[in-house]
């Protein structure tokens, strides 16, 4: 009897680890990567069809792959560092399958690094498409996204260097001390925008130049619609005005010929009921670095005085920036999601924010403080 | 049930609280804290704090009638004390609420996995494995399992309470660190009531009470309270990162907020970029953990029961009804409905009405109380 019992646990015992040896793998999942495609980036435009969308994904090619592991010395293959699949559907399912027949390889989306978005899309295809990149488990939710009136293949062309495309635009938004002004926008800060009452979305716009890519622009939208694209002036108005500023530089020909670099600013947005009324304020505090100045040495009331009409500058531009956004009816700051947050039950009161935020009341505030001096970083 | 303090096996106070913390937050820690903020919104904080303050309280209940007869489960004496048929009925009940516990976890997490990692597996395929691990670490006894526990679940605890402040570095909204003093206390209750899942699942400590060595039940009574606490600070932790980052506003469209919010985790530079998603694979130990442990009390509740059933067929019975009952979800949703719809309610019900109606009857019978402590003597620690 004892030893019938024995056996009988060996047994199950060894039933055991070999199912969870089997099965604890996750072969059904297990593709080898020469069968499978890294999709890298994926582009989303209105298609000629009405109603239906344009997806265009950018998967590395092998000589892509080998000139970008640094090995172009030793002899890696010439080529385009990346071809274009399109799918053409009514959904990003469709559309994705449409592209799966066009190659023998799995398309993966796990490694996505970037998302572009055309302008021309219409606000329920935006919104569509936001809600169904959620629902996509294995994508990442931390690619970043942009905007652009450009088509893909010339957004993805026109990088200078030996590189690619979707990995530069990665390389760039998540560098900070690569831009001057930090407008990187991952996929989840997007969603969350879409999701929140009170706040619009702002995305950086990419336009191909013969020189390269530039990203100095922005592109607003109202809930889902687009609305407009800053100037590249009117860009750097916003950073100010949004604390995203990094490395904006602000000459003073009139003072001592001062040249600030390296502006670095944060922004606070409050919206509160005060006297019965509707009061937003915008406080500004930056940081800067005297890079040039006239006189070999400074004093403390150069620096006061500098520190003062760079302050009044800021607001200015903030304020430039505030009523723009109010003319078109775009909170991108977010003034709306901060009496959202303090006063829901205020907020709540208004059932379309866009019909207030025009007619906000907006003080704003700004501070800077000088305090390196001739870093350059 | 004289066998159970022969042979029985003695676990340390320390190793008690651990399968006991490991018994209740398995379930609901994906959804965390959504249920608090859709009802509460930013004052959520304190609905989880006063979870914390209730299943403390519930917790010293549950021990409390742990204490009546000390060296015997609650399945072993209730026939006894209950009458056999109340008894029964309260075994059938234990035993079919903890399997479905048991089902929608594995459920939450195989739809978790397969959803973000494994979309071509199948997920009964991964339902299956979860279960047939937990019975693997139940099938040593409740020594083995206590061992595997505090080797493996109280690092990945310390890891991820570590990693919540990785996640701090994507806080976007650092004024919703504070709540607001705006409180309403209809919908506080409410969420508070909505987000207790989490803490639901302790008292499978009434089968494991008497497991403990004679010499460590106080120790292990409070190194248990102890652990709640440290939970309860640790979800604050949670709960506080995840608020600041995404917003009241989005957590609630959030399918499951923990894993969101380790998913956008992402270092450059370091060599696994994606750490966060890593940490996800890794709580794979917290739901085998909840569910080993519940097969385990089940296996031995039922052999209480039913003395033909030895240990590891009653295991095997365990296994089977629950990897059969995944097979019935086709869904993580339906999943949710019955956490919130039947779970909850019957496992505060149980928490609340078990210990009160066998203390009563118990104060009501005190000869019998004597009688049966005396039955069940102490056996000598191992």
């Amino acid at each position: 009897m004892g030893n019938r019992r024995r056996w009988w646990r060996i047994t199950v015992v060894a039933v055991m680890t070999a199912l969870l040896t089997w099965s604890l793998t996750g072969c059904w999942d297990d593709k080898s990567l020469d069968t499978r495609t890294l999709v890298l980036a994926m582009g989303f435009y209105p298609a000629r069809q009405p109603g239906q969308i344009a997806v265009y994904f950018a998967i590395p090619t092998p000589a892509g792959l080998t000139s970008d592991s640094g090995s172009s010395s030793s002899g890696g293959a010439s080529g385009p560092p990346i071809i274009i699949l399109k799918g053409v559907g009514h959904s990003i399912g469709q559309a994705f399958s449409a592209a799966q027949a066009s190659t023998n390889r799995d398309l993966y989306l796990g490694h996505t690094i970037f998302l572009l978005f055309s302008t021309k899309l219409s606000p329920k295809a935006l919104r569509r498409l936001v809600n169904a990149l959620d629902r996509i488990g294995t994508l990442d939710k931390t690619p970043f996204v942009a905007a652009t009136s450009a088509p893909f293949a010339s957004v993805m062309g026109t990088i200078p260097q030996e590189h690619f495309p979707p990995l530069y635009y990665e390389e760039l938004f998540s560098c900070t001390t690569c831009q001057q002004l930090m407008l990187g926008v991952r996929f989840w800060e997007m969603s969350d925008r879409l999701w929140t009452p009170g706040v619009d979305l702002v995305l950086p716009l990419l336009r191909p130049t013969k020189q390269g890519p530039a990203v100095d622009e922005v592109a607003l939208y109202r809930g889902t619609r687009y609305v407009m694209t800053l100037t590249p002036k009117e860009t750097a108005a916003y950073a100010i005005a949004a604390g995203l500023s990094r490395k904006t530089s602000i000459f003073f020909p009139r003072l001592w010929d001062t040249n600030l670099d390296f502006v670095a600013d944060k922004a606070h947005v409050a919206t509160r009921i005060m006297h019965g009324r509707l009061q937003a304020t915008l406080a500004i505090h930056a940081t800067a670095t005297l890079e040039s100045i006239a006189t070999p040495t400074e004093t403390a009331a150069q620096v006061a005085a500098i520190s003062q009409k760079a302050a009044a500058l800021l607001a200015d531009q903030a304020v430039s920036f505030v009523r723009l956004s109010q003319r078109h009816d775009v909170d991108a700051l977010g003034f709306g999601r901060s009496l959202a947050w303090s006063a829901p039950a205020i907020f709540s009161r208004y059932r379309h924010w866009h019909q207030i935020y025009p007619h906000l009341n907006v003080s704003v505030r700004a501070a800077i403080t000088i305090n390196r001096l001739g870093d350059v970083r | 049930m004289a066998w159970i303090t022969e042979r029985m096996p003695r676990i340390s106070a320390g190793q008690f609280a651990t399968m006991i913390t490991a018994g209740y937050l398995g379930l609901g820690i994906f959804y965390f804290p959504r249920p608090l903020v859709v009802d509460a919104g930013r004052y959520g904080l304190y609905g989880l704090w006063l979870d914390g303050f209730a299943a403390l309280i519930l917790m010293r209940f549950v021990f409390a009638m742990g204490h009546l007869i000390p060296n015997e489960t609650l399945s072993g004496f209730s026939p006894a004390l209950l009458s056999k048929p109340v008894s029964w009925l309260l075994g059938f009940y234990t035993i079919a609420y903890h399997i479905s516990l048991a089902i929608s976890a594995v459920i939450l997490f195989s739809f978790v996995l397969g959803n973000i990692f494994l979309p071509s597996t199948p997920i009964w395929a991964i339902s299956a494995a979860l279960t047939l691990t937990s019975a693997y670490m139940a099938y040593g006894g409740v020594q083995a399992l206590a061992r595997t526990l505090q080797a493996s679940y109280i690092p990945l605890l310390v890891l991820t309470i570590l990693s919540v402040s990785m996640a701090a570095l994507s806080i976007r909204h650092p004024a919703l660190l504070i709540p607001t003093t705006d409180v309403a206390l209809v919908p506080l209750v409410e969420g508070a009531y909505h987000q207790f899942v989490i803490f639901i699942g302790f008292q499978l400590s009434v089968t494991l009470y008497p497991f403990v060595k004679n010499t460590e039940r106080q120790q292990a009574e409070r190194y248990s309270l102890l652990a709640l606490v440290g939970i309860v600070l640790a979800l604050s932790m949670e709960y506080e990162v995840i608020m600041a980052v995404f917003g009241p506003n989005a957590i609630t469209e959030l399918r499951w907020p923990l894993a969101s919010t380790y998913r956008i985790i992402s270092l450059s530079g370091f060599y696994i970029s994606k750490l966060g998603t890593l940490l996800i694979v890794l709580w794979t130990i917290v739901i085998v953990a909840f569910v080993s442990v519940r097969l385990w009390c089940l296996a031995h509740d039922l052999s209480a029961m039913a003395p033909r059933f030895k240990y590891e067929a009653a295991l095997g019975l365990m296994t089977l009804l629950t990897i059969g009952g995944c097979l019935l979800f086709p869904n993580a949703k339906v999943a949710d409905l019955l956490n919130e719809h039947y779970l909850l309610p019957l496992g505060l019900a149980y928490l609340v009405l078990v210990p009160s109606t066998v203390m009563l009857v118990a104060r009501a019978r005190p000869t019998l109380i004597a009688q049966l402590r005396t039955r069940y003597e102490p056996g000598p620690d191992i």
